[in-house]
C-alpha cells in the first residue's frame, strides 16, 4: 500500500514543484490546480513513466548538460523501509530522476553537479553534497506536517498549504489501527471536534457523528457521507477500514458550503484504495480476538433478593414472603447476567489484490468481519467485495469504476429501552435471583412465581435465546465515471453514481414469551435506490508567476427512491416455522407498505485564487433545488467565502529557527440541513381503518400535522478563524479553529390549537448556537532508532438554543413508564438539557423529600429545574506512537469531559423493590429503615408505595477518560528485511477499551439509548461496551 | 468537440427537468385530487370513527370508569380513581382525549363541507353521508360538553370564533345534528357500526336526560321502544351475555350504535381489565379493578347473573389449569368482555356498546318518572325487564326478583334506576355521567359511600389542555375549568 502512496505523492509533488519544466505530454501546468480529478489522471499518466515493471531509476528531465557521472543510491525512512518516488534532483537545476519501488535511484550529474536534493511529501527535504562515492544512501526523516499534502475536498483536491478551510484527515494507518466493525468508530479521539456516539454496544449498531455540536432539533445531525466523489445514503456501515485509503472531515462552511443544503453538520470524504500500475501485489490483513464485557453490575444474591422481599413485606405490614430457612437456603442464588455474558470471539480478514499496467489499474478485495456479541444469540457480519478498475480511453481521458458489493447480517436483541425485565438486559438485571433458569425438566422457569413478582418480566435466557431478531442488509455501491482534459486548461468530469440497499428483517416471538403468549412473526423489507450524476467542469490557470487560479462549475442532479411492506402474523402452533411462514399464523395482521421519492437538482461553483502562493482565496456557492422543500421555497443557496495568509511564507518570517510554518485562516459560509422529510409539505391524506360489522373499511383523513408549503432547509452561518503553525522544523506542530455557528429556520414541531383538529405543525421557526474551538499538536518528542510521537487533540463545543417559536419548550421522548421525559430544550440552554425535582433528603417516613423550586409551599410540576446537561464540556485524544526497531506501541486514549449521563436503570434497580424486580447490591444496606432513620440514606424506604420522580437522583457525571487501543506490533522493515518479499509485513497484538475511568456506575458511559439528538445522554439498558484483545497480521506480497 | 456537445447536452438535460423537483407521492393521497367519488365520500366519513375508537382505547375507556363510585385504577391511573387530583400523566391524558375527540370534530367538518360540494354522487347519498358526519359530530361534542362543560364550537373546519361556547348553545347544535339524523339517516343501518335513524333518535333521548328536559326524553326513548327494531337478548346463565359481550357478537336485537372491533382492528381495553394468567383472554394487564370492600360491589346480588358475567375473583389459571384468587392488591377484576382467541393485546374483537337497547328501556324510566313526577307501570316494567334479564328470568314475564310495584318516590324510583343502569351498564362508560345527573351533591354522597374517597370538585370537569390555553386566542388563561 505505502507503494501506491508514495508513488502517488511523488506524482503530486513533481506535478506542484514549480522548479521543475514539465514535459508538454504530462502537461503539468494545466494540473496544478486543485482538482481531484486532475491528479488521479496524472497519477495514471505518470504512471506510463514512473511504472514499476522499469526496475531502475527512470530520468524524468532531459539533461542538457553532458554527462560526467553517474550516481546510484537508495533512500529510505529512518525505520529502513525503502522509499520509492523520491524526487531526486541535482541541487540547483531541472535535472533529476524520481526512486524505483525498491528505493532504488541512479542519475547521471553534470559536471557543475554539487549535491543531490531528494524531497517527498510528508518528509523534510535534504540535501547530500556528492562527495567521492557514488554510492548514496539517504535517510529521510518525516516533517510533522505534512505541507505538501494533498487534501481532499469537495470536488477537488488540495495541497495542504493551500488549504482555506478546516479540514481533518486521517490516513488508512489510523482507520485500521483499531478493531471496529463500522470505520466511523475509529474517527472518535483521533480527529478534533468530532464526538462519536453509540446508541449501544451491540455489534453493528448504529453509529451517530457530531461535528462540532448539533444544528437540528427535528433533522438528522449527521454529517453528509461522500465516498469517491458520490454521496451515500446511510450511514459508512457497508464499507471495511481495510479499504480506505483516507477520511477527510470537513468542517468550516467555506469547506462544506459547496454541498449546500446537506452540509451544515459537516461532510465526511471517503477515499478508498485504488490500484497502480506496476507488480502485482497482494495485501492480507487479519485480526482474531476475543471480547469480554467490560463490568457486570453488583445486584442482591438470592439470599439478600429474599430478605429484600420480606422487608417489604414488614415495611407494608404484610405477613413475610419468605421463612428464614427458605431466605437461607436462596444462598447466592441465580447469577443472570453470567447466564447471558460469553466470552466472544471477534475476526477479520482483507485481502486485496491490486496492480496494473500503464494503461489500465485495478484493485479487488474482499473482507470478512464477524463480531459475536458479548450478550448470547447476538452478532454483527460484515462481508464485502470491492473492485476499483481504471482504464484510459486517451492519454489525457480516462474511465473509472468502483464497485463495493456488501452483505450485513445482524442478530439483534430487544435491549435497549425496555424495562421491568421486558428486555434481556433489564430481565438479566431484574429477574429474581432465587429462580434457576430452567426447572428440573429442562424447561424455562416463569419469573413470576412470587406474589410481588413484576407484571410483565421475562427470563433474560428465554427471551435472547428464543426471541429471534435478525437484520439482513444487501448493498451495492457503483460508481462510473470519466474524466479529462477537453482542451488545454479545461477539465471535464461526468460521473454517476448507483447506490442500492435491501433490509430485511426477521422477528418471531415464542410463546414461550409474556409478550407474544401466542407466538408473533413478522417480516420486514425495504430497498432503496439512490442515483447520482455529477458533472463538472475546472479550469486551472497560472498567470504569470504570481497569479494561480482554479474555478469549478458543476451541475448534478440526485433521485432516491425507497419502498417498504412489513407483514406479520401471530398464533402459531408450534416454533418450527419460526417467521417463515407468516401464513401459518391464525391471526394475520395489517401488511404494510410504504413509497417515498426525493430529488435534488444542484449547481455548484467555486474559485480558488492564490497570490504568490501566499495570500490564498476560495469563494463558492450552491444552488440547491429539493423536492423535499416546499412549493414555495424550492430553492436555496449557499454560499461562502475564505481567505489563508500564509506568513511563514513572508520575507519576515522566512528561514526563522522556530516557527517553521504559519498559516492564517478565516473563513464565513451558509450551509443547510435537509431535516423536512418527503412530502411533510404537501396537505396528504393518511388511510385509517375502523370496523363496521366484523370486517374493516378504509378512510382518509388529514393526519395530526397540519401540512405547511413553506418548509424549507435549515440554514447555518458558520465563521471560522485559525491557524496551523509549526515549530522548529515542524517538529510540532498545531492546528487552532475557533468557530461560531447560528442555525435558524431549524424546523420546529409547532403546537397549534388542538380544538381545530390538529395538533401540530412543523415550521421552520427555531434559532440555535454552537461556537467553540478545536486545537490538535501533533510533535515528534525523540527521533531516532528510538522515537517517539504524540498527538493530542481537545475541542469544546458550547450549543445554546436560541429561540423557539413563543418560548415553548420543547421536551424529547418519554422514556419508560415512570418517568416523564426528562430531555428538554429550552431558551437559552444547551439542547437535550435534563428537567426534573431536585432531592433534597427523605422524610421522616423514608419517602423522598423534592426541593421546592417555586416557593410555594406546594410539590407541582413547577418545581422541575434545569438538574443535568448530556453535553460534554470538552473532549480529547492522546494519542502516542513509540517506535523502536522493529516494534511499535501505540497507545490511544479518548475522552469526554463534563456530561451528564440520565442513568434510567436506576429506575428500575433502585426503586425500593416497589415492583419486586431485583436490586443493586447496596439497596439493602443503604436504605432507609424505621429502625436506622436516616434523612440522607440513599435509597427511600423500601416498600410497594414508594414512588420515584424525576430527579436528581438519576443523574451522573458521565465522564470518562478511554484507554481506547493499546497496540503492540512488529513490523518486517529495515536490515534484512529489505530484500524479503514479505518487507513491511506485520504482527501484533492489541487491546481495546482496555479500561475506562469514570464515575458513572452503569455498564458505560458512552451508550446514548435514544440517540443524538434531543434525547441524548440517556442509558436505558444499552448493550454493554466490550474490552477485546485481539492478534493480527498484515502480510505484504 | 464531441465533449462540449456531450456536456451541452448534459446541461440541457438538467434546464429541461421542471417537473424534477415536483413532489408526486405515491404511497398517500393528497386533499387535492380526493372527495370525488362515492367510495371517497365514504371513506371521509369512516375517518371520523377513527378518533373516536382511538380515544376509547387510549386511555378513556379507564379513565371514565375509574372516576366512578364503583371501580379503581391501579399505578398511574390511581391519583384519579380516588380523587387525588390530576398529576401531569393524568392531565396528558385528559388532553389526548380532547385531542381525539376535537380531531374527529375535524374529520366529521371536512367530510360535511367537502361531500355537500361533490357533484358526483346522488342527494340521497349525500344526505346520509352527510347526516352520518353530523350525528358524529352530535356523538362527540355530547361527550365534551359533559366532560369538559364549555367547549370551543366548530360546526365548519375553521371558525373565527374559538371561544368556549356555552353548554346550552352547545347542547343547541347537538340536538341540531341529531334531528337532522331522524330524518335521513336510514333505519337499518348498512352495517352494524353506522348509526340508524333510531341510534339518532335514542342519542338524541340519552341528551335529552342529560339535559333535564325529561319529556323530550321519555317521548324520544319511547319512539325508539315503539319502533319495535329492538329486543333483549333473553338469558339463562351468566354465560350466555357473551351473546351480547363476546368477540364475535354482532348485530343482537339490543344493539343500537357500538364502536366495532374485530381481530383485524381491535380493541386493547378487556387487555387493560383482565388478569394475565385467567381463562377469559390470552393477555391481560389488570389496569383497573375493585375493591371488596367497595359498597356498590359488596351490595351487588350474588344471584345477579350480571354480577357474575362481570366481575372476578377467582380465575382458572389457563395454561395450568389450576384455581387461584386474585391478590388483595387487585382483588376483583373485570371479565364483561372476554376473548380467548385476540391475536394480540391491543385486538381484541370485543364492541363496545354506546346505544344498547337495555339503556334506552332505561333512559325511559328515568326519563318518565321525572317528566311524570310518578311512577308509571310502564317505567317500572321497563325496569323490571332490564333486572329480570339480568337475573336470569325470561324480561317479558312477572319475576321473583321484580321490584315492588308500590311505595316509592320519585327520587327512589329514579336512584334505583341509576342503581339499575350501574349493573346493567357496568363499565359501558355511562356511571360517571348517571351519577352527574343526580347533581353535585347527591353525587358526592353516592362516590363517598360507595368508594370511601371524598370527590373533590375539580374532578366534576376535566382541565382545558394548556395547549389549547397557550395557541388559542379566545380562550385566556383564566378561562380554565376550576381547579386547575
Amino acid at each position: 500500500m505505502k507503494t501506491i502512496l508514495s508513488m502517488f505523492l511523488a506524482v503530486v509533488s513533481i506535478m506542484l514543484s514549480q522548479s521543475i519544466n514539465a514535459q508538454p505530454k504530462i502537461t503539468m501546468e494545466e494540473n496544478s490546480g486543485t482538482d481531484f480529478h486532475d491528479v488521479m489522471l496524472a497519477v495514471n499518466t505518470m504512471s506510463e513513466i514512473t511504472g514499476f515493471e522499469i526496475s531502475n531509476s527512470v530520468p524524468l528531465y532531459s539533461a542538457s548538460s553532458i554527462l560526467q557521472r553517474k550516481i546510484t543510491g537508495t533512500v529510505k525512512e529512518k525505520d529502513g523501509t525503502s522509499m520509492p518516488g523520491v524526487n531526486v534532483v541535482v541541487t540547483g537545476t531541472t535535472q533529476g530522476v524520481i526512486t524505483d519501488a525498491n528505493g532504488n535511484f541512479s542519475i547521471e550529474i553534470s559536471q557543475g553537479g554539487k549535491s543531490l536534493t531528494f524531497t517527498f511529501i510528508g518528509m523534510q527535504p535534504q540535501e547530500v553534497a556528492i562527495g567521492a562515492s557514488n554510492e548514496i544512501t539517504v535517510t529521510m526523516a518525516q516533517s510533522a506536517i505534512d505541507l505538501e499534502e494533498v487534501v481532499v475536498i469537495g470536488y477537488g483536491t488540495v495541497r495542504k498549504s493551500d488549504l482555506t478551510g478546516s479540514v481533518s484527515s486521517v490516513n488508512s494507518e489510523a482507520i485500521t489501527l483499531q478493531a471496529v466493525g463500522n470505520p466511523v468508530q475509529a474517527l472518535a479521539g483521533v480527529v478534533s471536534g468530532v464526538q462519536v456516539l453509540q446508541t449501544s454496544g451491540q455489534p453493528g449498531s448504529a453509529l451517530s457523528v457530531l461535528i462540532r455540536g448539533g444544528n437540528s432539533l427535528l433533522g438528522s445531525n449527521e454529517p453528509l457521507y461522500i465516498v469517491d466523489g458520490m454521496p451515500l445514503a446511510g450511514g459508512l456501515g457497508m464499507l471495511n477500514t481495510n479499504d480506505i485509503q483516507s477520511i477527510e472531515i470537513l468542517k468550516d462552511a467555506s469547506a462544506t458550503a459547496i454541498y449546500g443544503s446537506r452540509s451544515a453538520n459537516g461532510v465526511v470524504l471517503i477515499t478508498t484504495k485504488k490500484g497502480s500500475s506496476g507488480k502485482t501485489s497482494v495485501e492480507y490483513s487479519a485480526y482474531l480476538g476475543i471480547q469480554q464485557a467490560s463490568k457486570t453490575i453488583d445486584l442482591l444474591n438470592g439470599e439478600e433478593y429474599a430478605t429484600i422481599a420480606n422487608i417489604r413485606a414488614a415495611n407494608d405490614g404484610e405477613a413475610p414472603y419468605f421463612t428464614p430457612a427458605q431466605v437461607a437456603a436462596f444462598g447466592q442464588g441465580t447469577d443472570w447476567q453470567s447466564e447471558i455474558f460469553q466470552l466472544a470471539p471477534i475476526q477479520n480478514h482483507s485481502l486485496r489484490v491490486y496492480g496494473g499496467n500503464d494503461k489500465t489499474t485495478f484493485s479487488i478485495s474482499g473482507n470478512y468481519f464477524d463480531q459475536k456479541g458479548i450478550i448470547v444469540n447476538t452478532g454483527y457480519k460484515n462481508t464485502q467485495l470491492r473492485t476499483s478498475v481504471e482504464t484510459k480511453l486517451m492519454p489525457n481521458w480516462r474511465l473509472s469504476l468502483n464497485s463495493i458489493i456488501s452483505r450485513r447480517e445482524n442478530k439483534n436483541l430487544l435491549s435497549n429501552n425496555t424495562e421491568r425485565g421486558r428486555g434481556v438486559l433489564s430481565a438479566s438485571l431484574a429477574d429474581a435471583p432465587t429462580i434457576p433458569v430452567r426447572d428440573a425438566e429442562g424447561k424455562y422457569t416463569s419469573m413470576r412465581p412470587y406474589g410481588f413478582s413484576p407484571e410483565a418480566v421475562e427470563n433474560a435466557v428465554a427471551l435472547a435465546l428464543e426471541r429471534k431478531q435478525q437484520t439482513h442488509s444487501n448493498n451495492l455501491n457503483l460508481n462510473v465515471f470519466t474524466d479529462g482534459t477537453i482542451f488545454k486548461d479545461l477539465r471535464f468530469y461526468s460521473g454517476v453514481g448507483l447506490q442500492y440497499e435491501s433490509n430485511r428483517g426477521d422477528l418471531y416471538s415464542p410463546p414461550i414469551l409474556l409478550a407474544s403468549q401466542i407466538g408473533m412473526a413478522s417480516i420486514s423489507y425495504a430497498e432503496f435506490t439512490d442515483i447520482v450524476n455529477e458533472n463538472t467542469l475546472t479550469y486551472s490557470k497560472k498567470i504569470g508567476t504570481d497569479h494561480e487560479f482554479t474555478a469549478l462549475a458543476g451541475v448534478t442532479a440526485q433521485i432516491n427512491t425507497s419502498q417498504s411492506v412489513y407483514a406479520s402474523s401471530t398464533g402459531f402452533l408450534t416454533n418450527m416455522l419460526e417467521n417463515y411462514s407468516l401464513q401459518s399464523g391464525s391471526y394475520v395482521g395489517t401488511p404494510e407498505s410504504g413509497y417515498s421519492k426525493y430529488t435534488l437538482l444542484s449547481y455548484l461553483g467555486r474559485v480558488n485564487y492564490s497570490f504568490k502562493g501566499k495570500y490564498l482565496l476560495t469563494a463558492s456557492i450552491r444552488a440547491d433545488g429539493s423536492s423535499r422543500f416546499g412549493a414555495e421555497n424550492k430553492w436555496g443557496y449557499f454560499p461562502s467565502a475564505a481567505f489563508a495568509w500564509r506568513v511563514s511564507d513572508e520575507d519576515f518570517l522566512m528561514n526563522n529557527p522556530t516557527l517553521s510554518n504559519l498559516k492564517l485562516r478565516a473563513s464565513w459560509g451558509q450551509t443547510g440541513s435537509t431535516a423536512v422529510k418527503p412530502y411533510q409539505s404537501l396537505a396528504a391524506l393518511t388511510s385509517v381503518r375502523t370496523v363496521f360489522d366484523d370486517n374493516i373499511f378504509i378512510g382518509y383523513a388529514p393526519g395530526g400535522s397540519m401540512s405547511n408549503s413553506k418548509l424549507k432547509w435549515e440554514k447555518t452561518d458558520q465563521v471560522n478563524a485559525g491557524f496551523d503553525a509549526g515549530l522548529f522544523e515542524d517538529r510540532i506542530s498545531m492546528t487552532l479553529d475557533l468557530y461560531y455557528k447560528k442555525t435558524s429556520d431549524i424546523l420546529v414541531n409547532v403546537p397549534v390549537v388542538l380544538s381545530s383538529g390538529y395538533s401540530s405543525q412543523v415550521k421552520n421557526l427555531g434559532d440555535m448556537q454552537n461556537k467553540g474551538f478545536e486545537f490538535t499538536v501533533n510533535s515528534q518528542i525523540i527521533d531516532g532508532t528510538f522515537s517517539w510521537n504524540l498527538g493530542a487533540n481537545i475541542s469544546a463545543n458550547r450549543n445554546k438554543v436560541l429561540s423557539l417559536p413563543e418560548g415553548g419548550d420543547i421536551f424529547g421522548e418519554s422514556i419508560g413508564y415512570v418517568l416523564p421525559s426528562m430531555s428538554l430544550v429550552r431558551e437559552g440552554y444547551p439542547v437535550g438539557v435534563f428537567f426534573g425535582y431536585v432531592e433534597d433528603g427523605l422524610t421522616e417516613t423514608g419517602q423522598i423529600k423534592y426541593v421546592d423550586v417555586t416557593p410555594d409551599g406546594n410539590f407541582t410540576t413547577a418545581d422541575r429545574t434545569i438538574i443535568g446537561d448530556p453535553n460534554p464540556d470538552f473532549i480529547f485524544g492522546i494519542n502516542s506512537d513509540f517506535s523502536y526497531k522493529n516494534f511499535d506501541l501505540t497507545l490511544l486514549i479518548n475522552s469526554v469531559q463534563g456530561n451528564d449521563i440520565l442513568n434510567y436503570n436506576a429506575v428500575n434497580l433502585g426503586d425500593a423493590f416497589s415492583y419486586g424486580l431485583n436490586q443493586f447490591g447496596d439497596v439493602i444496606k443503604n436504605s432507609w429503615s424505621a429502625e436506622n432513620p436516616d434523612p440522607n440514606a440513599k435509597y427511600p424506604k423500601i416498600s410497594k408505595n414508594t414512588r420515584f420522580q424525576a430527579s436528581d437522583r438519576f443523574i451522573e457525571d458521565g465522564s470518562y477518560i478511554q484507554l481506547k487501543t493499546v497496540r503492540i506490533s512488529y513490523t518486517l522493515r529495515g536490515g534484512k528485511f529489505e530484500s524479503s518479499p514479505l518487507r513491511n509485513s506485520q504482527v501484533y497484538f492489541s487491546a481495546q477499551n482496555l479500561y475506562t475511568f469514570t464515575k458513572y456506575s452503569f455498564y458505560s458511559p458512552i451508550q446514548n439509548t435514544y440517540g443524538a439528538g434531543i434525547s441524548k445522554g440517556i442509558d436505558q439498558y444499552g448493550y454493554p461496551d466490550t474490552r477485546s484483545f485481539m492478534v493480527g497480521v498484515i502480510i505484504n506480497l | 468537440m464531441k465533449k462540449v456537445i456531450l456536456l451541452g447536452l448534459l446541461v440541457l438535460l438538467h434546464a429541461s427537468c421542471t417537473d424534477f423537483l415536483e413532489e408526486l407521492p405515491k404511497d398517500r393521497l393528497t386533499e387535492v385530487n380526493f372527495y370525488t367519488t362515492l367510495p371517497e365520500a365514504q371513506a371521509a366519513v369512516a375517518a371520523i370513527y377513527v378518533p373516536i375508537r382511538d380515544n376509547f382505547d387510549d386511555n378513556y375507556c379507564t379513565m371514565i370508569d375509574i372516576l366512578s363510585d364503583y371501580w379503581m385504577g391501579r399505578g398511574s391511573t390511581r391519583p384519579m380513581s380516588i380523587y387525588q387530583g390530576l398529576d401531569q400523566t393524568n392531565i396528558n391524558r385528559v388532553s389526548n382525549s380532547w385531542t381525539y375527540l376535537y380531531r374527529g370534530v375535524r374529520n366529521a367538518n371536512i367530510a360535511i363541507e367537502r361531500i355537500q360540494v361533490m357533484e358526483s354522487i346522488s342527494e340521497t347519498d349525500k344526505n346520509v353521508l352527510v347526516a352520518e358526519a353530523r350525528f358524529l359530530r352530535a356523538y362527540i361534542y355530547f361527550k365534551m360538553v359533559r366532560l369538559w362543560g364549555a367547549v370551543p364550537l366548530y360546526l365548519e373546519t375553521t371558525v373565527e370564533d374559538m371561544s368556549r361556547k356555552p353548554d346550552g348553545e352547545i347542547y343547541a347544535a347537538i340536538i341540531n345534528d341529531l334531528k337532522q339524523g331522524e330524518i335521513d339517516l336510514p333505519p337499518v343501518p348498512a352495517q352494524f357500526g353506522h348509526p340508524s335513524k333510531w341510534a339518532a333518535k335514542a342519542l338524541l333521548a340519552e341528551v335529552y336526560l342529560q339535559q333535564g328536559e325529561f319529556l323530550l326524553a321519555k317521548d324520544k326513548a319511547k319512539e325508539v321502544i315503539d319502533a319495535n327494531m329492538y329486543s333483549l337478548v333473553e338469558v339463562s346463565v351468566a354465560d350466555d351475555f357473551n351473546k351480547i359481550f363476546g368477540a364475535t357478537a354482532n348485530g343482537t336485537t339490543e344493539e343500537i350504535f357500538y364502536l366495532k372491533f374485530s381481530h383485524d382492528d381491535g380493541t386493547t381495553y378487556p387487555h387493560k381489565l383482565l388478569w394475565d394468567k385467567d381463562q377469559f383472554s390470552p393477555y391481560g394487564s389488570y389496569v383497573t379493578f375493585g375493591l371488596t370492600n367497595n359498597k356498590f360491589l359488596a351490595d351487588w346480588s350474588t344471584s345477579d347473573l350480571r354480577r357474575q358475567f362481570n366481575i372476578f375473583s377467582q380465575y382458572i389459571n389457563r395454561n395450568t389449569g389450576v384455581v387461584a384468587t386474585l391478590p388483595s392488591s387487585t382483588p376483583i377484576l373485570c371479565c364483561k368482555y372476554r376473548d380467548l382467541t385476540a391475536p394480540t393485546n391491543g385486538d381484541y374483537a370485543n364492541d363496545s356498546p354506546v346505544l344498547r337497547y337495555a339503556d334506552v328501556l332505561l333512559i325511559y324510566a328515568e326519563a318518565a318518572v321525572m317528566a311524570d313526577n310518578t311512577v308509571s307501570a310502564l317505567a317500572l316494567e321497563y325496569l323490571n325487564k332490564i333486572k329480570r334479564r339480568g337475573y336470569g328470568y325470561p324480561s317479558n314475564t312477572i319475576s321473583p326478583v321484580d321490584f315492588p310495584s308500590t311505595g316509592w318516590t320519585v327520587t327512589s324510583f329514579r336512584e334505583t334506576v341509576i342503581q339499575e343502569r350501574g349493573y346493567e351498564l357496568f363499565l359501558e362508560g355511562k356511571r360517571w355521567f348517571d351519577l352527574k345527573r343526580l347533581g353535585t351533591i347527591r353525587m358526592k354522597e353516592i362516590c363517598l359511600l360507595n368508594k370511601g374517597f371524598a370527590l373533590k370538585d375539580l374532578h366534576l370537569l376535566w382541565p382545558i389542555p394548556q395547549q389549547e390555553i397557550n395557541t388559542n386566542p379566545d380562550i385566556a388563561p383564566e378561562d380554565q375549568n376550576p381547579g386547575y
